[in-house]
């Protein structure tokens, strides 16, 4: 955020492979740092200027819960005593790539993101 | 009669040639019969009708019979004899030599399927050019082994099918040279019952049973899994067995009073048999010695245990009901502490009572903390020498003349550091999270689904490999572990698939006894000598928020009964 002229908008649109589309807020995606280098304004990506991350390998199903994820991550990430966060077993696999891809291991889910 | 009745044309003799496999026309039957192969392929004698002209044998099965006198498909037949009425151009063609050669299609199972298919191999191969177009189905990579029983595991199961089928409670499997006892073996035990005493005065109540289980003296590498399922277990005994890991799920056998773990090839323990000792708690007779367990290398000379009750530790302090009162005059008072462990709650343990002894576990020392990523990557540049990606290295395993081997400790008094990931990030405690990373919430609902085994051969073909190497170590882990792949975390107690955070603690164990006539405490310590005194337990830890508190040597165990003698009373004088 250290530059001035492009003020960066506090939600970030993602997009599925099959077209779907979800308003998140920008704090909650950066604890992936996949997302955090494409919105990352210092960069020269279209993604940081339009605030839209298009994911061609993630379908509509799978983006809804790694969208539910990003909020539980952003709710909890001070607290104590974490809920759980229910991940239906058919889709587990695919969620485990999708965490892959976007680089969601314990190592970057920190509780600040600077 | 004959003359009148307009009579067929003469029916074509046919004969079999055997060497051109056709039929050929011919008048004679120019049948060679040495040459001929026999009629019949079975041994069996042919069938002899009443009505034959001449009963014998050969007649009837070299006899002239006049068969096939018309050939071909029954919608194109025509005769076969060149005799007959028809002109010659009906005459069929000598057929072609056919090839032999196999139709898939034809639906006909041909004998030479048996000696040239016999792998299962061929037929997954065997493509399919009209699903070409569609996409493929997954299919099993692994195709698990034909289980075969092997005697030692057929002894276990008569043994165990005779135990439930007579209600014996006492499972002797000892000195059987089982090397491997499957887990659908073992889990038959749960459904072990016993009769209950039946008497006119009394109440009918089910009775569970006591599972006494005896393992010794076999050549056994691990431990069934399914034995830690087992809730009614009461004595479990694996002495002098190869046995080289417990599993964590030992702590589920809350009724177990009897654990004999001596002569194995354990090098540690799992720090859930620590919380099998907290208060109150069923095990009374525990045999871990000797073992190869492994030895911190700088262990603090002097422990003191501290043995002093005063009014400050009343704030965190739940005290039991017990009091003793020595010769010596003194006080000594027994107190649960609120402050390491939060299950303690005041009432119901303020009433209950000491039954003659209980057990005491006294911290000694502690490792450093190796730290994993999600996937189950060591990032920290301390590796526990027991951890599984070391092992080809580890001096542990190279040395098998010293079995015991010595590991580097940590200052037990300091809060351990996280490891540095490179410049510019934080590496405090306090900017961890406990939220567990969505990998490792995917990993838990891979758990849950229960076909761990055949999870690998379902992820797409661009995963990347260590995935399925983690699938499987997973599916391993869980059928060591009774069926559950995720393990307790040692500090918060919440379920996780991939430990962020290892280390091994040393405690030294004793059983302390009450002496009710003296009044009086007795300890009986745990392995006999300074070295024995020392056993190393594993911990885990869930985040990387999840470490070990920074504890004085001598500390108690958070569950255990703390006492000490009581400063403020002051004795009344004796008379």
């Amino acid at each position: 955020m250290a530059t001035k002229n492009i003020s960066p908008h506090k939600f970030v649109t993602l997009v599925s492979s099959d077209g779907y589309e979800f308003v998140v807020l920008r704090e909650a995606t950066l604890v992936s740092p996949a997302i955090k280098g494409m919105l990352d304004p210092k960069s020269q990506f279209s993604e940081a200027r339009t605030g839209r991350c298009v994911f061609e390998e993630i379908n509509g199903m799978v983006l809804e819960k790694v969208v539910e994820y990003f909020h539980y991550w952003y709710k909890n990430r001070e607290r104590e005593d974490v809920p759980d966060m229910e991940i239906p077993v058919e889709l587990c696999l695919e969620l485990l790539m999708a965490a892959d891809y976007l680089g969601l291991d314990s190592k970057n889910t920190r509780s600040f993101v600077s | 009669m004959d003359d009148e009745e307009p009579t067929l044309p003469k029916l074509p003799a046919v004969s079999w040639d055997s060497h051109t496999q056709t039929f050929t026309n011919t008048r004679k039957r120019a049948r060679d019969q040495s040459l001929a192969p026999p009629v019949y392929t079975n041994s069996s004698d042919p069938a002899v009708f009443s009505s034959d002209d001449d009963p014998h044998v050969e007649n009837y099965t070299q006899g002239k019979h006049r068969k096939k006198r018309y050939i071909g498909t029954w919608f194109q037949q025509h005769p076969a004899s060149s005799d007959s009425a028809f002109s010659e151009a009906a005459r069929p063609l000598p057929k072609a030599k056919r090839t032999f050669e196999r139709q898939f299609d034809s639906g006909v199972w041909m004998g030479s399927d048996i000696s040239v298919d016999t792998d299962d191999d061929t037929v997954t191969e065997m493509d399919l050019p009209a699903l070409s177009g569609l996409s493929k189905l997954p299919q099993p990579r692994h195709v698990g082994p034909v289980p075969v029983i092997p005697p030692s595991e057929a002894l276990a199961r008569r043994v165990i099918q005779d135990a439930i089928d007579s209600g014996v409670t006492d499972i002797d499997l000892s000195s059987s040279q089982i090397d491997s006892i499957s887990n659908a073996t073992i889990s038959q035990l749960s459904m072990l019952d016993t009769v209950p005493p039946i008497a006119d005065d009394f109440l009918f109540q089910p009775k569970e049973p006591s599972i006494r289980l005896f393992l010794s003296n076999n050549p056994l590498s691990r431990a069934p899994g399914a034995i830690f399922n087992l809730e009614n277990l009461t004595f479990l005994t694996l002495r002098n067995t190869n046995i080289t890991e417990l599993p964590p799920s030992i702590g589920k056998l809350r009724n177990l009073q009897t654990l004999n773990i001596s002569l194995t090839r354990l090098q540690y323990l799992p720090g859930e048999l620590l919380d099998l000792l907290k208060f109150p708690s069923k095990l009374e007779t525990l045999n871990i010695h000797p073992n190869p367990f492994l030895l911190p290398d700088n262990l603090e000379p002097t422990i003191v245990i501290d043995n002093v009750w005063d009014e400050s530790k009343l704030e965190h302090a739940v005290l039991l009901k017990d009091q003793l009162r020595p010769s010596d005059g003194r006080r000594i008072r027994f107190w649960l502490d609120k402050q390491y462990d939060s299950t303690v709650q005041s009432e119901p343990h303020s009433k209950k009572r000491l039954h003659g002894s209980f057990w005491e576990m006294v911290t000694l020392a502690r490792t450093q903390v190796q730290y994993s990523d999600s996937r189950g990557a060591v990032i920290s540049t301390y590796k526990l020498p027991i951890s599984k990606s070391t092992t080809a290295d580890s001096p542990v395993y190279d040395n098998m003349d010293h079995p015991t081997s010595i590991i580097q400790t940590e200052d037990l008094r300091s809060s351990p550091e996280l490891p540095r990931l490179g410049r510019g990030r934080s590496s405090s405690v306090d900017g961890q999270s406990r939220v567990p990373s969505l990998l490792e919430l995917a990993l838990q609902s891979c758990l849950r689904s229960g076909r761990l085994h055949d999870l690998p051969s379902y992820l797409p073909s661009n995963a990347p490999p260590h995935f399925t190497e983690l699938l499987y170590e997973l599916a391993d882990r869980s059928e060591q572990n009774a069926d559950s792949g995720d393990l307790p975390c040692s500090i918060c107690g919440r379920r996780v698939a991939v430990p962020l955070t290892e280390w091994i603690e040393w405690w030294a164990i004793s059983r302390i006894r009450i002496n009710e006539t003296t009044q009086e405490l007795y300890e009986e310590r745990i392995g006999s000598g300074d070295r024995e005194r020392i056993i190393p337990f594993t911990m885990r830890g869930c985040s990387w928020k999840c470490l070990p508190k920074a504890m004085k040597p001598g500390q108690r165990h958070r569950g255990a009964i703390r006492w000490g003698f009581d400063e403020t009373y002051v004795p009344v004088n004796p008379i």
